[in-house]
């Protein structure tokens, strides 16, 4: 063993110290050392690389630093690697999340990924909650149709839409009280479920249709002027003809009016014109002989 | 990448044939050792008719075919990037391909960094030193260009073959092609 040898073991044995005293201990590069040494001295670099690498990995991850990108081909490494490619991943996973994706699921970390899908599933039954909530803010119980809460923020949005002409179609069951009084309230609904199947039926997919409360019903119809709105009325009549013939014991009878707005200023006046006219329209019914004494 | 010939190939999903008829008893599955016994045999001909690079780029384009064609006929490309990329991770696992995670996505330059685990063409194969999912990087590029319409370079920079645990692909849009 010569000089440089020797001093070649002494600076090997200060490198150790320093990795194990959690320093950073880069490689020695020497030359000259005597046959096997020198071939020692090579790989000892080597994995002195590789122990920086590893170092300075766990330090990036330890600091949350994801985007550290470690050198290729040292595999001392790839345990390290494996979680920063999971902590990557669960990054996605949560930015998924963040933006509305409840599927996002979590298998690779042990104990976190209970934790990860127990949190999820906690916001997937807290959507379906403030779904469930939204939906009866929106929707009538009885018949499942919009409510009147429903019908004016519909009003409202389109007061300040583009969507013109709007008509408006007032609906009032006829003879609700009466059966309410005579056969009880539990009949007076189903009566209100058929009604609304009937103007459902006759509508079809077009606008909006919704119960205002008790015996009324109100149909929203965007761009539709009072041509639009004469056939859909013409069409809940055809459909309330044919649902009577088949059953002529459990008969029901709508009255109709309808009221067209060609600018947003005219909603309200299209609304009490709507309103108006079915009024008419009961009274000319009710003088035809064609429904009782109703209301 | 698309290769030269583009989408004007002839395999059509059709012929697969009906595997439930034909295999009434024994089925869907097989072993990953078949599959990789025609997969590296295939490549051993066609590298020694060929060549390698010419072999590499023989496999990246029947893996450009056969990721298109799986997306098109398995996957809803109608869906939001988010959510066809959720439904590519299930449909991978489900049939065995490999563990996909995403490591990086950016939607606005269509630019990913993922990773596949259990890879069924690579993972437990001996050390080389080289990467060797060609294959692979064509079936992504095949995929996202189902979904996209686009042409992305795809390269593998780590493989199981390499020494690493997980192959690890860096997607980018193809400039070259574009």
């Amino acid at each position: 063993m010569n000089d440089s040898d020797r001093r070649y073991l002494a600076a090997a044995t200060a490198r150790i110290e320093q990795l194990l005293g959690a320093r950073g201990a880069g490689p020695l590069r020497p030359e000259g050392l005597t046959g096997e040494l020198q071939h020692f001295a090579e790989h000892f670099d080597a994995l002195l690389e590789t122990l920086t690498a590893l170092r300075r990995l766990s330090i990036a991850l330890a600091n949350g630093d994801l985007a550290h990108e470690p050198p290729p081909g040292a595999h001392l490494l790839d345990p390290l690697k494996q979680l920063q490619s999971s902590l990557l991943h669960l990054t996605w996973q949560t930015q998924q999340v963040a933006l509305g994706d409840l599927g996002q699921h979590v298998d690779f970390l042990g104990a976190f990924s209970d934790a990860f899908n127990q949190m999820i599933q906690a916001l997937r039954e807290k959507r379906v909650a403030e779904e469930k909530i939204r939906y009866l803010s929106e929707h009538d119980v009885l018949t499942g149709l919009h409510n009147r809460a429903f019908f004016e923020a519909e009003l409202e949005r389109l007061s300040t839409g583009s969507a013109y002409p709007v008509s408006l179609i007032i609906a009032d069951l006829d003879g609700l009280k009466r059966i309410n009084d005579e056969l009880g309230h539990h009949v007076g609904d189903l009566l209100i479920q058929k009604a609304a199947q009937v103007i459902q039926s006759g509508l079809g997919s077009e606008g909006v249709l919704a119960r205002l409360g008790g015996d009324e019903f109100a149909i929203i119809l965007p761009e539709a002027d009072q041509v639009a709105a004469a056939e859909i009325i013409a069409r809940i009549r055809l459909n309330e003809a044919k649902v009577n013939r088949k059953d002529t014991v459990f008969t029901i009878a709508v009255s109709l009016g309808a009221g067209t707005a060609f600018a947003s200023s005219a909603l309200q006046q299209a609304l009490r014109q709507a309103d108006q006219a079915m009024y008419e329209d009961k009274a000319r019914r009710k003088g035809l002989g064609g429904i009782d004494a109703r209301r | 990448m698309i290769p030269a010939f583009g989408t004007a190939y002839q395999f059509q999903w059709n012929d697969l044939g009906d595997i439930e008829l034909g295999r009434p008893n024994l089925g869907q599955a097989l072993p990953v050792a078949v599959y990789r016994l025609a997969q590296y045999t295939m490549r051993e001909v066609l590298a020694q008719r060929y060549g390698e690079s010419a072999a590499s780029e023989i496999l990246r384009e029947s893996g450009w075919i056969a990721g298109r064609e799986l997306c098109i006929n398995t996957l809803d490309v109608t869906q939001p990037f988010s959510a066809f990329l959720a439904e590519l991770q299930a449909k991978l696992k489900e049939l065995g391909i490999g563990v996909m995670r995403i490591e990086q996505a950016n939607l606005d330059d269509l630019s990913f960094m993922i990773t596949v685990s259990e890879d069924l063409d690579c993972s437990g194969l001996p050390v080389s030193g080289a990467t060797i999912c060609e294959y692979d990087e064509g079936f992504l590029a095949g995929i996202l260009h189902a979904y996209t319409g686009k042409s992305f370079a795809v390269k593998e920079i780590d493989c199981w073959a390499t020494g690493d645990r997980t192959c690890r692909f860096d997607i980018k849009p193809d400039t070259a092609a574009a």
